[in-house]
């Protein structure tokens, strides 16, 4: 039997069932994917990146990683094509290889957004309210607005405004969705507006301007003059290498966040499951690596990459040479130095903030879904997917999330975070995925689901699952390898050495697995066996 | 005191898989009673057109050119599994068809009423002498002719607007169809004629306290009633950020008849997003939701008591 492209045939539906409606079109996909990203996350790419692996040039990495990343992106699409139902890779790996995989790698990847729920606010004030204020403060010789920029960069201060930007949306997400929805979406449009200015004040402005600004910042907050060659001489003689090698150019991997796969967690009755996800999954990875590498080319154009990958080698590999300034040397802040307005400046630091927050309340709702699913699974007390009876909302498990953001940001505010490495985690689970993407051809228990069309297909007789699955595992696989050995990179990011922290990482799965097998065997005595839930019926 | 294993799984929507699923679930689950509330019949008819070489299809955004007896006998199963109707056709006889609503209707009950016969044959052949006690009913989405075949087999009691007990304690009421839907699907009721004909029946119960409520429709804003909201053209309304937006769609009357005779039970299905549970005062109720589309059979798997009722349950992804 052969499948062909040609005159489509017709289908017939029936004009009085209920249900019949394009869910999920593939530009509702798209957009869906692409606002869950975020953008606080994107300032590592242009300042991590540079300071870990100079050897390299921004716009090349950031090319390779889209192109290897594009078919795990691909391997989502087939599985929410095979499994088109809410739950995603807790579905596809519980389903592939064995339920108690699939839970672990969802308490891993839930724990990881109840950290982002609180260190998001965290980032806002360090990254974003602190070089915008600290920046104008220094160009326009407001000492004040500086002062006000550097308590902004403070640990207390920070975990404090962390704290209000947690209990707020705590609040938000209890009395119900419908004003988090709203608040979301105008994050969406504030954050669409905010990113346009921004890329208009990195267009119009020439190199000489951001030249003639950051030497007024280095001369002022410093006392250094010539601080823009200043940087670049100082960098170099701390060792920071020129050209481009293969290692630093791969070394954008385990910083650029290029996985795009909200869409996948909206399953149901998609009458184009695999168009539909194609442009979520694959387009919207595609439409957020435009946005890096257009924000990289402006910063090319006005700061300079010799610049950019100067100020961040400093920042990270020269001790101590950056802490007379009080910032990090992100984009935010470059651009802040930039804006001579002070009225485009409060719009643009406080459209910031708005865009910088939608990440957190989608870190929740991630999180909480999660937890629910395990609730109907029986895999956590039932008493976690219980619902407010006025608000409807699952509060017991918001608030639950907002205690462990809360304790992870205050551990981190601290420098005594070692618990978890929630970027780390996610690797690990997409491996899991990736390993699972090469295994679900060749099972016999997933069988009737690869046998679909549209997913079956082959290249050179290879299933192309498996072959997306194995570019998953190349490139996590060496995103991890370089968090592993590469010194720093975790302890940037995290505040831990991914080294000294591996055995906490293990937990984060291990204690998941424990607690499946341990439900499993006192469930079992009550009746109702755990594995009940996950157990496939015999379709013949 | 009588305890027994009850399994609830809804909205199969025709799904060949799901329903041979349904079947092989009480040796599974080790389960007693076995209940399906309501839409069990399909929504789509993929013609399979006779042409020169053979026959030519569209399944699943993929056009199929069959040329052999052998290839067509492994697209068909595939087509019925998820729950569309292979139909071998001519375009002339499709042609006549399409956009007359009568022959639509005639056509599509035809094939429906041709597999719920097959389905009832299958029950009889897979359930005789193991005293699995079967439940099914039609929901909103199933035309009337289809109570004939549902009460073909011997193993298979067609349940909607009957009281069944279960033991000596619990009875289930059941009632298959829906209050207004966008869509005017055959089984509708207004509100008000809902509780019209509803009340009469809870009347019978002889402890609705100890009833279980085999009601198609979900009570109103009750968590488990949820699905995307649609404008007048059936399309989904979406938040600027791709989120579709979700709304209550459940009956406000069968929310009043929970509430006012607190069963012990609730099974509900309809909103096929809905999966989930709620507590209404004494009642707990469940919606298993349904991914037929994949040959899934979510269900719900629960333990009554006479005397404590709801003792432990599992959502199922079969």
């Amino acid at each position: 039997m052969a499948a062909s492209s040609s005159t489509p045939a017709l289908q017939i539906w029936s004009r009085d069932s209920t249900g019949l409606v394009k869910l999920g079109t593939p530009y509702r996909a798209l957009v869906l994917n692409f606002a869950n990203i975020g953008l606080t996350y994107i300032m590592f790419t242009y300042w991590l990146h540079p300071a870990f692996f100079p050897a390299s040039n921004l716009l090349l990495s950031i090319i390779v990683a889209e192109l290897v990343i594009l078919p795990f992106m691909f391997l989502y699409a087939l599985f929410a094509t095979a499994m088109p139902r809410t739950g995603s890779e807790y579905i596809y790996i519980s389903r592939t290889l064995h339920p108690a995989v699939g839970f672990a790698c969802s308490f891993a990847a839930a724990l990881s957004q109840s950290f982002w729920t609180g260190v998001g606010g965290y980032w806002i004030s360090t990254f974003v309210l602190s070089p915008m204020l600290t920046s104008f403060g220094a160009t326009s010789g407001n000492a004040a607005l500086t002062a006000w920029g550097a308590r902004f960069a403070e640990p207390t201060t920070a975990l404090i405004i962390a704290s209000v930007f947690l209990w707020l949306m705590v609040l938000l997400n209890i009395t119900g969705l419908r004003g988090y929805f709203r608040f979301q979406e105008i994050n969406w449009w504030v954050g669409i507006a905010t990113l346009l200015v921004m890329l208009g004040v990195l267009l119009v402005s020439s190199r000489q301007d951001f030249v003639n600004s950051f030497n007024t910042y280095a001369q002022s907050a410093a006392g250094l003059s010539n601080g823009y060659n200043t940087v670049i001489n100082d960098a170099r003689a701390a060792g920071m290498p020129s050209g481009i090698t293969l290692r630093d150019t791969l070394g954008i991997f385990p910083i650029i966040w290029l996985v795009a796969w909200a869409s996948t967690y909206i399953g149901g009755e998609v009458q184009t499951p695999r168009k539909t996800q194609l442009w979520g999954t694959v387009g919207g990875s595609l439409m957020y690596a435009t946005a890096v590498f257009v924000i990289a080319a402006l910063l090319a154009k006005t700061v300079g990459f010799e610049f950019n990958t100067a100020a961040s080698y400093l920042s990270y590999q020269a001790a101590g040479w950056w802490d007379r300034f009080a910032d990090w040397p992100t984009f935010v802040f470059w651009t802040g130095l930039l804006i001579r307005n002070p009225i485009v400046l409060l719009l643009v630091g406080l459209g910031m903030v708005l865009w910088s927050y939608f990440w957190i309340p989608s870190a929740m709702i991630i999180a909480t879904r999660a937890i629910f699913a395990w609730s109907f699974d029986r895999l956590v007390p039932e008493k976690l997917s219980d619902v407010h009876p006025r608000f409807h909302s699952p509060y017991i498990a918001v608030i639950l999330v907002g205690v462990v953001g809360q304790i992870f940001v205050a551990l981190y505010a601290f420098g005594v975070f070692n618990l978890l490495l929630p970027s780390v985690a996610y690797m690990i689970v997409f491996l899991v995925v990736s390993l699972s993407g090469i295994v679900f051809p060749y099972l016999k228990k997933t069988e009737s689901l690869y046998n679909q069309p549209g997913v079956n297909t082959k290249i050179a007789g290879l299933p192309v699952m498996t072959l997306c699955g194995i570019a998953g595992v190349v490139y996590f696989g060496i995103a991890f390898y370089y968090m592993l050995t590469v010194q720093g990179l975790t302890t940037a990011v995290f505040g831990v050495d991914l080294r000294a922290g591996a055995a906490v990482l293990a937990l984060q799965f291990l204690i998941p697995l424990a607690l499946f097998f341990g439900l499993r065997w006192w469930r079992a005595r009550q009746g109702l066996a755990v594995d009940t839930a996950f157990q496939r019926l015999p379709p013949d | 005191m009588a305890e027994l294993t009850l399994f609830f799984a809804t909205d199969i929507h025709g799904s060949e898989t799901c329903w041979r699923k349904f079947l092989n679930a009480a040796k599974v689950y080790k389960a007693d009673v076995m209940v399906l509330g309501g839409d069990m019949t399909g929504k789509v008819i993929v013609p399979i057109y006779t042409t020169q070489n053979g026959w030519q299809a569209t399944w699943k955004e993929q056009d199929y050119n069959i040329n052999t007896k052998a290839e067509l006998d492994e697209l068909v199963p595939a087509i019925r599994g998820p729950g569309a109707y292979p139909y071998v056709t001519t375009r002339e006889e499709i042609d006549a068809v399409v956009g007359d609503a009568e022959a639509e209707h005639a056509l599509f009950t035809k094939l429906k009423m041709d597999v719920l016969r097959g389905w009832m044959a299958l029950a009889d052949e897979r359930l005789a002498g193991t005293g699995v006690r079967c439940f099914v009913m039609a929901g909103n989405d199933d035309p009337y002719e289809i109570d004939e075949a549902l009460g073909s087999a011997r193993t298979v009691v067609n349940t909607d607007r009957l009281i069944v007990q279960l033991t000596d304690r619990i009875a289930m009421l059941s009632f298959g169809a829906s209050t207004v839907t966008p869509w005017h699907s055959p089984r509708e009721l207004s509100e008000d004629e809902y509780l019209r004909q509803v009340e009469p029946l809870v009347g019978q119960l002889a402890a609705p306290e100890r009833a279980i409520f085999n009601f198609h429709d979900p009570p109103y804003n009750s968590d488990i009633d949820v699905a995307p909201q649609i404008d007048d053209l059936l399309r989904v309304q979406y938040r600027a950020t791709g989120e579709p937006i979700y709304a209550p769609v459940g009956s406000r009357s069968v929310r009043a008849l929970v509430e006012k005779y607190q069963p012990m039970l609730g099974l509900h299905g309809h909103v096929h997003e809905g999966r989930g549970r709620y507590k209404m005062g004494r009642t707990v109720g469940f919606n298993p939701g349904s991914d037929y589309t994949e040959g899934m059979l979510r269900g719900v798997l629960i333990k009554l008591s006479d005397h404590k009722g709801v003792r432990e349950y599992s959502f199922t992804m079969g």
